[in-house]
């Protein structure tokens, strides 16, 4: 401690005077009052990046050679949910992530190892995407690989084992029915079981679904969805775009321009009665998730319902929620909302949390109580000012902060909304959000009444 | 990369650095300042980029505390997001006499508990060893504070630093603190960099440590989260078992810390180390030094130059005798891990080690496949959570399973592999690979400005920014002989550490 009886010393002599000689020297003036510039940002112009083939696929192709890297992605609308039989869509994720059919898994794994490539597939409820990144030295052969396992998959029965292993594995809990490693991610899955119950998108694999399922199905699956109107392509990087237009020509071309099945009828999910749901875990934190299922989002309340989010818990360090619980009372680390990806229809809106479990019901109703507020008044010029400011400044800037970001930001869009428009109007629109449209729609959209309360961790009484 | 080498080509001149040794791959044209005052200015610009990566960094960290108050340095970050008078204050003249007061209040308790320890210690074991119980004169100083807390909140405006820079379309917003740094984040629109220089210049000179107690709390919410996973003590107890002076290998803060933290310690801390000639204000994207550099002066320009801190100066002694752990648990995989010492950034031999990790990564995986005993292996070179340090760490090779059966068989398998790395060459193509691997992960950390500005910036505290390319390049000569006289010189018996873990067994 030999510090602490020096310190006061020093600190109490040199506070006052610091603060007051050098708040003199330094420009202070309030950011309010400050003589900020406009953002001189203008979303790139979607056209300069569009490939279209003649088989209908669309791709976008941006240079951009800090690094010389390369990125290749491709997305397809086919997701979790599709398909006429189940664990099909598991298995064809499966089928991409072992490469193309003229070479075995082993084989392609020892390339991508050769070209110190990251590779991933990732299948979400509506869509899968597939993404490749290489040293640019790599393009010529990463290319290859890339097209021919997006239009030739090495589907197997080990696909269908691999997926079947993944889609299948539960909650581990001990003889006492205790979940042996709780976490955030446990309790966002047990509030995913409770709203989706009955609902395909929260359908839950078991083990005779994919023995019921062979290869001439997932076959059947790929060539159903995987067609050029139901699917995009990235390619940036280190690049000559007009060699990779080329190649986009020549590898994509056979791709063939079927209309994708009807996507199954997702049933809007319903809301139930406000209930809490207590699973015991072994851990020195107790998590808890509270929300709802959510009802499609109009297009004309999208930005108003990120606005209010925003303001609300958007997952940044200064929203109502986390100046409620963290930075006042010191109860969490975090305390953040999440808009779950709606892709035409219903998704959930949940707010996620954690604490020591002493001071967790004082947690929860420190979260309810912003909630209410929020339905009950309006927000403050400021908070609307902020939250238009860092939504089209910041947020939306940052989806097209690069070349590889611009060329994944349109593929996506492309893919669900099917043009730019979307992206196009998105500052207008997060601009034009008034403090009365915050207050309908967080009374339209937010139902505490229909709250699933989830606890993984200790009990608490919530009455 | 057209641009880009035309682009370093001017940073050469800049810095003055040798253009013989240029290899493109590595090109970091980045441009340095340094003001009156002592503060650095790092920019590399980026051309039409919209946005802007800036950091703040300072050199300190977990390194500067002292026992009994591990993780003050990361206290302190939290409470630079406390405000200033002039940032997060209703009326400023009313709450300054509180705050004074809430300080001499703690010097108070401070004087009382610093009287009353010996009477107050209770010689227990370990954690329950107590010499920081109260009085009743601590009781009612800290009811006092408490009470001037509360009056200070309700002057306070919470959040505020943060808000201002999301009103400016800022991102990334974010601070950390390791053992040898300190930084603030920020992505900004390129043409709104003032209000980071605004705000940053204000955080570093006049940071008011509202809510002590409650954020206090905060740390034990981190600290139960990191504790939270299965294999958080399991490291904790090899870290600690491999190094013996350093703070590198302790963690931000054991439980029994964070009560102890004062107003005292931190505003310490603050005043000795957050000074301009102990930071560097690092830029990546579409600013220019030239406009950079009066804009700084503008904001950082009144500020004086102090004295130099003292700089962490401890030493670990030399390695004396193999060490081993037996960490039992019944929810964590079994595992055998080995640990070595290695240098830090700055020595000639560090960069070495990061080809040396990656070769042995693919081949401690195949001896163990060839030699059917299998499992998972993962070889790194972390320790709390930077893989980096400019002081002396240590590299890491584990090997986990689902059951204890062939963790023997495991250790000898890869102690004769590393026997035999130190006496045979390994191949040029296992070289080649691992350097190819080295230098794709820099190009995917460089092509995000924000990871580069953070890989600067470390360097920097570290060692210094200039040294980061000739490590990267380094990293592309390391020659067959230069692992295994490395292997032969670090990886012997008595630099070793080797932690085993195993279940739990009946009764204990």
């Amino acid at each position: 401690m030999r510090y602490l009886l020096k310190a006061p010393c020093l600190i109490l002599s040199s506070l006052a005077l610091s603060l007051s000689a050098q708040v003199l020297a330094q420009d202070l003036t309030h950011p309010r009052d400050m003589k900020i510039s406009k953002s001189e940002f203008k979303r790139p112009d979607p056209a300069k990046y569009q490939v279209s083939l003649d088989n209908g696929l669309v791709a976008y192709v941006a240079n951009e050679d800090q690094v010389p890297l390369v990125s290749l992605s491709a997305f397809i609308r086919a997701g979790k949910i599709d398909g006429h039989k189940e664990g099909a869509a598991e298995a064809l994720a499966e089928a991409f992530l072992s490469g193309p059919k003229t070479m075995s898994s082993t084989a392609f794994k020892a390339a991508l190892k050769r070209m110190t490539a990251e590779y991933s597939v990732t299948l979400h409820n509506k869509w899968i995407e597939i993404n490749l990144n290489v040293p640019a030295e790599d393009l010529e052969e990463a290319f290859e690989l890339f097209s021919t396992t997006v239009i030739s998959p090495n589907i197997t029965e080990a696909n269908i084992k691999a997926a079947a292993e993944k889609a299948t594995k539960d909650i581990k809990v001990d003889k006492n029915g205790v979940i042996i490693d709780g976490s955030s991610s446990v309790a966002v899955s047990k509030f995913h079981d409770i709203i989706l119950k009955g609902n395909i998108l929260g359908k839950k694999l078991v083990s005779s679904d994919f023995e019921d399922l062979s290869t001439h199905d997932v076959e059947n699956f790929y060539t159903a969805y995987v067609v050029t109107g139901n699917m995009t392509i990235a390619v940036s990087g280190d690049i000559n775009e007009k060699a990779i237009r080329k190649k986009l020509k020549a590898q994509f071309s056979s791709l063939i321009n079927n209309t994708p099945p009807d996507r199954r009828n997702v049933p809007t999910i319903r809301r139930q009665k406000n209930k809490y749901h207590y699973f015991p875990a072994d851990k020195l934190q107790t998590w808890l998730v509270i929300g709802h299922p959510l009802a499609p989002v109009a297009f004309k309340d999208e930005t108003a319902f990120e606005i209010m989010n925003y303001i609300l818990a958007g997952g940044h360090f200064w929203t109502r929620m986390f100046i409620e619980t963290r930075d006042k009372y010191g109860l969490t680390n975090d305390a953040s909302g999440y808009i779950e990806d709606q892709w035409d229809g219903s998704g959930s809106y949940s707010f996620h949390s954690s604490s020591r479990h002493d001071v967790t019901k004082q947690l929860y109703d420190n979260i309810m109580g912003v909630i209410y507020e929020i339905q009950k008044e309006l927000v403050s010029d400021e908070e609307l000012m902020i939250a238009h400011n860092a939504l089209a400044d910041g947020v939306y800037e940052m989806k097209f902060k690069d070349g590889n970001a611009t060329a994944r930001s349109f593929a996506i869009e492309k893919l669900r909304y099917g043009n730019h428009d979307h992206s196009k109007s998105y500052p207008a629109r997060v601009r034009s959000v008034t403090k009365k449209d915050v207050l309908r729609v967080a009374n339209e959209y937010l139902h505490p009444d229909a709250f699933q309360v989830i606890i993984v961790g200790e009990h608490i009484n919530l009455q | 990369m057209r641009h880009f080498i035309i682009k370093s080509l001017m940073a050469l001149i800049f810095v003055g650095t040798n253009a013989a040794a240029q290899d493109y791959e590595y090109n970091l044209p980045i441009k340095e300042h340094i003001f009156e005052n002592g503060l650095k200015l790092l920019v590399i610009e980026r051309p039409g980029d919209n946005r802007v990566a800036a950091k703040i960094w300072t050199d300190m960290g977990a390194l500067n505390e002292i026992p009994g108050e591990y993780g003050a340095a990361h206290f302190l970050e939290h409470l630079m997001f406390k405000g200033t008078p002039t940032l997060g204050a209703r009326d400023w003249e009313t709450e300054k006499p509180l705050i004074d007061e809430i300080n001499i209040t703690e010097k108070a308790m401070i004087a009382e508990l610093n009287r009353a320890r010996n009477d107050i210690r209770e010689r227990g074991v370990f954690h329950d060893y107590k010499h920081e119980q109260t009085t009743p004169e601590i009781a009612r100083l800290q009811k006092h504070i408490d009470d001037l807390e509360r009056k200070v909140e309700d002057l306070t405006i919470e959040g505020t630093t943060m808000k201002w820079y999301q009103a400016f379309g800022g991102t990334r917003l974010t601070a950390s603190t390791e053992q040898e740094y300190m930084h603030f984040d920020i992505d900004l629109p390129a043409n709104r960099v003032d209000i980071f220089l605004r705000i940053e210049a204000d955080r570093m000179t006049n940071a008011i440590f509202r809510k002590f107690d409650a954020e206090r709390m905060i740390l034990v919410e981190q600290r139960i989260g990191f504790l939270n996973r299965l294999n958080s003590r399991y490291l904790e107890a090899m870290e600690a078992l491999v190094g013996r002076t350093s703070n590198v290998y302790i963690p931000e803060g054991y439980m029994t810390d964070f009560k102890n933290y004062t107003r005292q310690y931190e505003r310490y801390l603050y005043d000795t180390y957050f000074i301009p000639n102990n930071s560097t204000l690092i830029f990546v994207g579409g600013v220019t030094m030239d406009e950079m550099i009066p804009k700084v002066e503008k904001y950082f320009g009144g500020l004086e130059r102090k004295p130099e801190p003292t700089r962490y100066y401890g030493q670990e002694p030399l390695p004396s005798g193999e060490k081993r752990l037996i960490y039992r648990d019944n929810k964590l995989s079994p595992r055998v891990e080995l640990r070595y010492q290695i240098p830090g950034v700055g020595h000639p031999d560090k960069p070495h080690f990061d080809v040396i990790k990656e070769v042995m990564r693919y081949r401690l995986q195949k001896t163990l496949d060839d030699k059917k005993i299998g499992g998972s292996v993962n070889v790194n070179t972390r320790v709390v959570h930077t893989n980096n340090y400019g002081l002396p760490s240590s590299i890491h090779f584990a090997a986990l399973y689902g059951d204890t059966k062939k963790l023997d068989a495991s250790e000898e398998a890869m102690l004769a592999e590393i026997k035999l790395l130190s006496e045979e060459n390994i191949l040029d193509e296992e070289l080649k690979f691992a350097q190819k691997t080295l230098r794709t992960q820099w190009y995917r950390a460089a092509s995000d400005p924000n990871q580069l500005n953070f890989h600067i910036g470390h360097f920097e505290v570290m060692d210094s920014w200039k040294t980061l390319k000739p490590y990267l390049e380094a990293r592309d000569k390391t020659t067959v002989e230069d692992v295994k006289r490395l292997v032969k010189q670090y990886f012997i018996p008595d630099n070793r550490t080797i932690g085993k873990v195993i279940p739990r067994g009946a009764g204990q």
